[in-house]
């Protein structure tokens, strides 16, 4: 569970492929396994899918059709609680109610990938650490 | 293996993975064969409908070598359509389709077409077969 060669998945949620490509190749370097996902649908009928393990997921907040990234966020809580959420979205008042919403906290748009990367590596690291230990 | 004095000039041509750009909008099916084809030893680029490819191939830097596309998808442009286009901007680029459904195309529309479900394996092959 601790091992660090266990290549870790992120779920990537971005409408914007311009955006995702970027910040999924970027990942990838990193050594991460990445799936990407164009909306909240498609999201969730990867977590849906039981053969595909996901650890943590990396979503915009503002996405076009009928679930956006809080719908999201709330949908994974329900369905698989325990799942990280990060968010990110270019609206200040929506990047706050993120971090309501999400402990996990929220990321500004537009973002640097590292910033982004220095996030998914504290939440990957808190989800290793034994319960009660911060 | 290339004798380096057969050739002056430094062949890094190995160095670099070929990229070959996904367009599928069944996200299951996306993922699965983008897998096989980075475990393959490609780049890939993901696009869920042509739109998303156009967005992609505009930039000149992810150099695309071969465009695999499904057929039927939802958006502006179908695969078939798709593949015009990048015949006529892009004429480096090969073409693959795919479709669950017969297709009647015709053969400059591309370099080879796969009915779905399509092996994965015999895919890969003949996309390494194009990319030679």
């Amino acid at each position: 569970m601790t091992d660090t060669n266990i290549q870790e998945t992120i779920l990537i949620v971005e409408d914007d492929v311009l955006v995702r490509m970027p910040i999924a190749q970027y990942l990838r370097d990193c050594g991460y396994k990445v799936i990407e996902a164009a909306n909240a649908d498609e999201a969730m009928t990867v977590l849906m899918h039981k053969e595909t393990v996901v650890d943590i997921v990396f979503s915009d907040i503002e996405m076009p059709g009928t679930v956006d990234g809080f719908g999201l966020a709330k949908w994974i809580r329900e369905h698989r609680p325990g799942l990280d959420v990060l968010l990110a979205g270019t609206v200040p008042r929506a990047v706050d109610q993120a971090k309501e919403l999400c402990e996990q906290g929220s990321v500004p748009k537009p973002y640097e990938a590292q910033i982004v990367h220095n996030h998914i590596k504290r939440l990957l690291a808190a989800r290793k650490a034994p319960k009660g230990s911060e | 293996m290339v004798e380096a004095t057969s050739n002056p000039l430094p062949r890094y041509v190995h160095a670099v993975p070929d990229t070959i750009l996904v367009v599928e909008d069944e996200v299951l099916v996306r993922l699965s064969i983008a897998d096989q084809l980075r475990s393959a030893g490609y780049s890939v680029l993901e696009a869920a409908n042509a739109d998303e490819a156009l967005d992609l191939l505009r930039d000149k830097d992810n150099a695309v070598r071969l465009l695999l596309s499904d057929i039927r998808m939802p958006g502006t442009l179908d695969g078939v359509e798709l593949a015009r286009v990048i015949r006529a901007r892009h004429s480096e680029i090969k073409v693959v389709l795919t479709s669950a459904e017969s297709f009647s195309g015709h053969w400059f529309d591309h370099d080879g077409f796969f009915p779905k479900p399509y092996d994965a394996t015999r895919l890969i092959e003949h996309i390494k077969m194009l990319l030679r």
